[in-house]
């Protein structure tokens, strides 16, 4: 079947171009699940939420094959994950400097389990959203100083903080209700 | 975002810095009951900013993983200063590299599957469902016949799978860890019923510390077969592992035993895994 194809109808609902579309996912995850095992589920709901966003956005340009799209969405969110694993496993962000001994295990696991949701909704924005709130949050920049600097509107740069806000609030509500997509 | 939420930003940027004073501080808590615009705009920000403290360490001393996921793809998608950069941190980074080799070996695991046809079985019951509202009638038939069918199969495919489940066996390797001047004792014969690897380790360790551990299963190409980490110590550490992951030939068990995040020592446990004939 032909990618635009297989894209049109996947967009469309069609349960055998999910299942294709799957199949793929799970052919490349094979390859990290030796290493991402016991988080799988988690990180399928991610690529699939990013693939859904990507195609029905019309993000993808169709420069690379499908397969070729697909395998770099499962590469990247896997990379993220083991990433997460190596540097916050144990300890959640915040606490990386105090010994682990100090908090009591339940303590641990609400903030690890807070630390997750906060890294899966960061990784499921767009980068550029990322951007933007950085410059605002981190940089102290006004909505004008940063239009100045990505030479756009003031307006457009407020319109696309508001809309990279309420992309936070969705892909909460996204990550917290599990596989809704599909 | 109107400036009425710009100024509303100002405020909930420094409530999350500490800047504001405690009067300021009670103030701005008591307008969070009062104005339900405003206490959503702060649990947004407030996970935003949360992100934004995370997303650099992650990407902190390694490549980016979408750069890394692109080169994969094609050494030469990259931009010049971009692609030496990432060339020269791969030339010192072994998990970059190691990444980098999956990133590929799953490119190519795409790219060589073809998606499944649905099997007879699936077209039987896909016919079975749509004639179910068009023709009951010639469904109870079907319904029948397979009840029949079944009743027929039942005893002999009972003691096919009797037999088959029975003589699947899991083989049990004891790995002692590599000493110097010591041959590798480690051998272990995998045979055809042979369908998952116990692999079991034993190594002193002082119990009195609150160790940490990290766990990586080497094939001799050093493709990583396994992966666990941040695990604690347990007598003796097991795992079981389907014989999927393993072909005959040298493997290495690396255990790195971490006191918080310093590394205190590392253990090499070899494994020879030969087949019966």
């Amino acid at each position: 079947m032909e990618d635009r194809t297989l894209i049109r109808l996947f967009l469309a609902g069609d349960r055998a171009a999910s299942k294709a579309i799957d199949e793929y996912i799970d052919a490349g995850l094979q390859e990290w699940k030796s290493r991402v095992g016991y988080q799988v589920d988690d990180i399928k709901s991610d690529i699939r939420y990013k693939i859904y966003d990507i195609l029905s956005n019309d993000k993808f340009e169709g420069r690379s094959s499908l397969r070729t799209f697909l395998a770099r969405i499962v590469n990247h969110t896997c990379i993220d994950y083991l990433r997460y694993n190596r540097r916050f496993s144990d300890t959640p962000p915040e606490d990386m400097e105090i010994p682990s001994l100090f908090l009591n295990a339940e303590s641990k696991m609400e903030k690890k389990q807070f630390w997750k949701l906060i890294f899966r909704v960061i990784r499921l924005l767009p980068r550029e959203c990322i951007a933007l709130w950085r410059m605002v949050l981190y940089d102290d920049m006004s909505c004008r100083e940063i239009a100045v600097k990505k030479n756009k509107t003031e307006e457009y740069i407020k319109w696309r903080l508001w809309a990279c806000r309420n992309k936070a609030r969705e892909m909460r509500e996204i990550v917290l209700k599990k596989d809704q997509l599909f | 975002m109107n400036d009425e939420i710009e100024k509303k930003l100002i405020k909930i940027k420094k409530f999350l810095r500490h800047q504001m004073s405690p009067e300021e501080s009670a103030e701005f808590r008591n307008s969070l009951s009062q104005d339900p615009e405003l206490k959503k705009l702060s649990e947004d920000v407030y996970l935003i900013d949360r992100g934004l403290t995370i997303e650099p360490k992650l990407t902190a001393s390694h490549i980016d993983s979408e750069d890394l996921a692109l080169y994969a793809e094609n050494e030469n998608i990259l931009g010049g200063d971009k692609r030496r950069d990432l060339e020269n941190h791969l030339k010192d980074c072994r998990e970059c590299r190691e990444e980098l080799q999956t990133c590929r070996r799953a490119l190519s695991s795409i790219q060589k599957h073809s998606p499944k046809q649905a099997s007879l079985l699936r077209k039987f019951l896909d016919l079975f469902r749509i004639t179910w509202i068009s023709r009951p009638a010639l469904n109870y038939a079907w319904g029948g016949l397979a009840v029949i069918a079944l009743a027929l199969l039942s005893v002999p495919v009972y003691h096919i799978a009797d037999n088959y489940f029975t003589e699947k066996q899991t083989l049990v390797c004891r790995l002692t860890p590599v000493t110097r001047g010591a041959g590798n004792s480690n051998i272990y014969v995998m045979n055809s019923q042979t369908d998952s690897l116990r692999i079991e380790l034993n190594f002193p360790t002082p119990d009195d510390l609150n160790l940490k551990y990290d766990l990586r299963i080497y094939s001799a190409s050093e493709k990583i077969i396994f992966e666990k980490q941040n695990f604690d110590r347990e007598f003796p550490v097991a795992i079981v592992l389907p014989i999927e992951y393993f072909e005959p030939g040298l493997y290495r068990v690396f255990v790195i035993e971490r006191l918080e995040n310093i590394m205190r020592r590392e253990i090499v446990f070899p494994l020879d895994l030969r087949n019966d004939n």
